[in-house]
């Protein structure tokens, strides 16, 4: 029955280990992989993507799913962009331009949650309809027009430097930072598991189950909110296209990472992993020059290895804990 | 066609960590011969069962079908022998048509004709005279059609064995005499059925004999003509009260608990009250109301009338939440479903019903945690190599343990238990009376609803009776009699 360390170690960290080999792999075959540029380039271009993972993450483990999160993106981008173009004065656009991203992202992030909540159906189902509401709400206020000439100041969230290290991968670690500990250590966080895990035992054991999963979405608005604004001052514009793949991409690394579909288990730290091996292998096959479509093959072979390695694993622990 | 043994069960053991379910327990079957399985909830029938089908695998003994011999069974060798089980929970496919689901075995090869099909199940309805529209979608077929159709789709296999679990639990008066005639009709083709139910008298209206189980071993096969209801509860029960013994009542005056006219969509206006250190339990048959009462009481359910007070005072209680804070604890029915996190450890599922306990300025403190967990642990003799052990690897009384943990840590004056030990064994069952009577003594107040009668008139101070949706009766220790509970818990 008791794993040895050595195994439990392996299987824990699985993701990591992954990303580990797919790296070393990479650094013999190119050389500008493995410069310290192009990391930091990796984690610079992937910033947006990982905090959207985590806030995808987060709604995850609390038992839901949100497929509209390209369009949050692009909704909150798009307001972002109106105000900083609206004529007020620089500092007043930037500031309340992100003030006023953050607040659509986290609206439409807890929109969905609440109609999860009132309707009473899954948020898969849910998000299905409100992502295509988002992108016509996107559409409309940017009249399908694309957003370009930000104010310097605001462009240096995405594109600015604190030494070495660039102020998204900042961003990235706080947000890891603060959403681990949230997870790991407030009550809040250990209701999220539990409201995943089994809803009508944590209704029974008095936890307010429909507030949790709001305050879920609701979090995970948040963080849509802030990829949009690294995402929109990294790029320089804002369109109702502006991230349209990336609820798939996301979910796909919250799985690779780990985070329970059905909700209830998942780890931050996993889910990030999940999306440097995405990341990673992208760059890296771009270096070695392979062509767009063989990435997305490899991807897809390397998700379905991933995942039914994890589930074969699964299936037979369970045997073996049958014939015990 | 002379009778033979055409099944052949022999000492089958199963283990489980802590737990025997299966002690060489021995089972003949002949064919055209109806053989029922009885015993108590946990009694093994369902895992003696579950070998038969290759659903469960048995660590010891030998299974003989038609003279084949084999160590265990596997789902593909069972079905290819020709064993049918008709399990309680429907096995059909909801959207399909009766035929349809009839025949759905023969769509492997080729095309599937309509038709064909519509046809082959008329004939079998016809032939055993079963009243339902081979058409008909299941989805729209009342539950008790459901299960004859369940029933049909066993038949249609022509098996040489066929398991009813409970089959009339669902059924009408009407349709338990066709489920009769069938059977009889499937005796006279040499057919072995062996035949799972609680109702003695149904037994003795069908089979031919009886194989009697208890914790998990064969105690005896009778002849049902040979025998009598007194015999059979006798062998069936095998023991006096010993698990519960003689209890001393903690019951006082003092009320704390003071339920009025509360009503649900289930249940009609009840009334109740509950006294300080007092056991009250809830008899009832199955679906009778009580779990309902319980979940509106403690707010799970949408009440539609009535009050609540709990020591003399008012408490407005809308969600668990409510009923928790009002000082009202629950240890749900259904443990793996409402009572624990399977995926998280006993230490993460202690603390989550009141999560404060275990915090230090607002934050979660894993120490605490550990610590609240062994003392649980310790208390309640949760048996387990650490506390880190994730629920899901513990044995059905561990669980059950983890549950009260839970409950306990959140200090609640009134405890309801709703069946405390279904599916848990003898040792655990005997650690938990333990614990409900020290809780009593300790000036808790505990409402308990249970099945198993043995528990009621062991545990209970007092027993109010359950009958659809409406209090029925209400009995004092001494007047505790088994018979008169029963017959005010069955509806006329």
């Amino acid at each position: 029955m008791e794993q040895s360390s050595f195994k439990s170690f392996i299987k824990n960290n699985m993701m990591w280990l992954i990303l580990i080999g797919i790296m070393i792999i990479f650094a013999i075959l190119s050389p500008n992989f493995r410069s310290f540029k192009n990391i930091m380039n990796i984690l610079t271009q992937n910033a947006y993507f990982i905090i959207t993972t985590i806030g995808i993450a987060v709604i995850m483990i609390s038992g839901g799913t949100d497929l509209s999160v390209g369009h949050i993106l692009a909704t909150a981008g798009i307001c972002t962009a109106l105000i900083l173009q609206s004529g007020i004065p620089t500092v007043a656009a930037i500031i309340l331009g992100i003030v006023a991203g953050l607040v659509v992202a986290t609206i439409l992030g807890a929109f969905n949650g609440l109609m999860a909540n009132t309707l009473k159906i899954h948020s898969m189902i849910v998000t299905l309809a409100t992502m295509t509401m988002f992108q016509g709400i996107a559409f409309i206020i940017s009249q399908s027009k694309s957003y370009y000439n930000f104010p310097a100041g605001y462009l240096t969230i995405g594109q600015g430097y604190v030494g070495p290290i660039s102020i998204p991968v900042i961003i990235t670690i706080v947000v890891i930072l603060v959403i681990h500990f949230i997870l790991s250590k407030t009550c809040f966080g250990r209701f999220i598991y539990a409201v995943g895990g089994n809803p009508e035992t944590a209704r029974l054991a008095g936890i307010n189950v429909s507030k949790i999963k709001l305050m879920a979405f609701g979090l995970g608005g948040i963080l849509f909110g802030i990829a949009s604004i690294v995402l929109t001052s990294r790029g320089g514009s804002a369109s109702a296209n502006l991230a349209p793949s990336i609820a798939f991409d996301g979910i796909t690394a919250c799985v690779l990472g780990g985070v329970s579909f059905i909700g209830g288990a998942g780890k931050v730290a996993d889910a990030v992993a999940g999306c440097l091996v995405l990341g990673v292998l992208s760059n890296g096959m771009q270096m070695v020059g392979m062509g767009v479509n063989t990435q997305y093959v490899i991807k897809g072979a390397i998700l379905l290895l991933a995942i039914g390695y994890d589930t074969f694993q699964r299936s037979r622990q369970a045997k073996a804990k049958k014939t015990a | 066609m002379e009778p033979k043994i055409v099944l052949e069960m022999r000492d089958i053991s199963k283990f489980y960590p802590g737990v025997v379910a299966l002690d060489k327990v021995n089972l003949w079957v002949r064919t055209g011969e109806v053989h029922a399985l009885l015993g108590e909830n946990g009694a093994g029938k369902s895992t003696l069962i579950k070998v038969l089908s290759g659903a469960v695998k048995n660590d010891e003994g030998t299974i003989v079908i038609d003279g084949k011999e084999y160590e265990h069974m596997t789902p593909a060798i069972s079905r290819a022998e020709g064993v049918e089980v008709i399990y309680q929970e429907y096995n059909l496919v909801p959207w399909l048509s009766a035929a349809e689901n009839i025949c759905l075995g023969d769509q492997m090869h080729g095309i599937v004709n309509l038709k064909e099909q519509v046809k082959n199940t008329q004939a079998l309805f016809d032939k055993y005279h079963i009243n339902v529209n081979p058409k008909a979608t299941v989805a729209s077929l009342p539950p008790a059609k459901q299960q004859l159709v369940e029933i049909a789709k066993a038949i249609y296999k022509n098996p040489k064995i066929i398991v009813m679990d409970e089959p009339t639990a669902q059924l009408t008066v009407a349709e338990v005499d066709n489920l009769y005639e069938i059977i009889r009709n499937l005796k006279e083709s040499g057919t072995g059925i062996i035949f799972i139910s609680h109702r003695l008298e149904e037994l003795f209206a069908v089979t031919d004999c009886i194989t009697i189980m208890r914790d998990g071993q064969y105690v005896d096969t009778v002849i049902t003509s040979e025998t009598n209801r007194d015999e059979l509860i006798r062998l069936m029960v095998g023991r006096e009260l010993k698990n519960i013994g003689e209890r001393t009542s903690m019951a006082t005056d003092e009320v704390v608990l003071e339920v009025e006219n509360i009503s649900g969509y289930r249940n009609e206006p009840s009334s109740f009250k509950l006294h300080k250190g007092e056991i009250l339990g809830f008899a009832g048959l199955v679906g009778s109301g009580r779990t309902e009462l319980m979940r509106l009481i403690f707010g799970a359910d949408k009440r539609l009338s009535g009050t609540i007070k709990v020591f003399g005072k008012e408490v407005k209680i809308h969600s668990p939440q409510d009923a928790i804070n009002a000082g009202i604890g629950l240890i749900p029915e259904d443990r793996k479903m409402q009572g624990v996190f399977l995926n998280q450890n006993i230490a993460w599922n202690t603390s989550i019903g009141n999560i404060h306990a275990v915090t230090t300025n607002g934050l979660i403190d894993e120490k605490k945690i550990r610590i609240q967990a062994e003392d649980y642990k310790d208390k309640l003799k949760i048996k387990t190599p650490s506390i880190k052990q994730l629920v899901r690897n513990l044995s059905g009384g561990n669980q059950q343990k983890v549950v009260l943990a839970k409950v306990l840590a959140q200090n609640n004056e009134i405890i309801i238990f709703d069946e405390p030990t279904r599916g848990i064994d003898v040792g655990a069952r005997a650690e938990i009376y333990e614990l409900m009577n020290g809780l009593a003594e300790q000036g808790k107040s505990i409402l308990m609803v249970s099945s198993d009668m043995e528990e009621l008139l062991g545990m209970s101070d007092r027993i109010l009776v359950v009958a659809e949706g409406r209090l029925t009766a209400e009995f004092d220790r001494p007047e505790f009699d088994q018979e008169e509970i029963m017959k005010k818990a069955s509806v006329d």
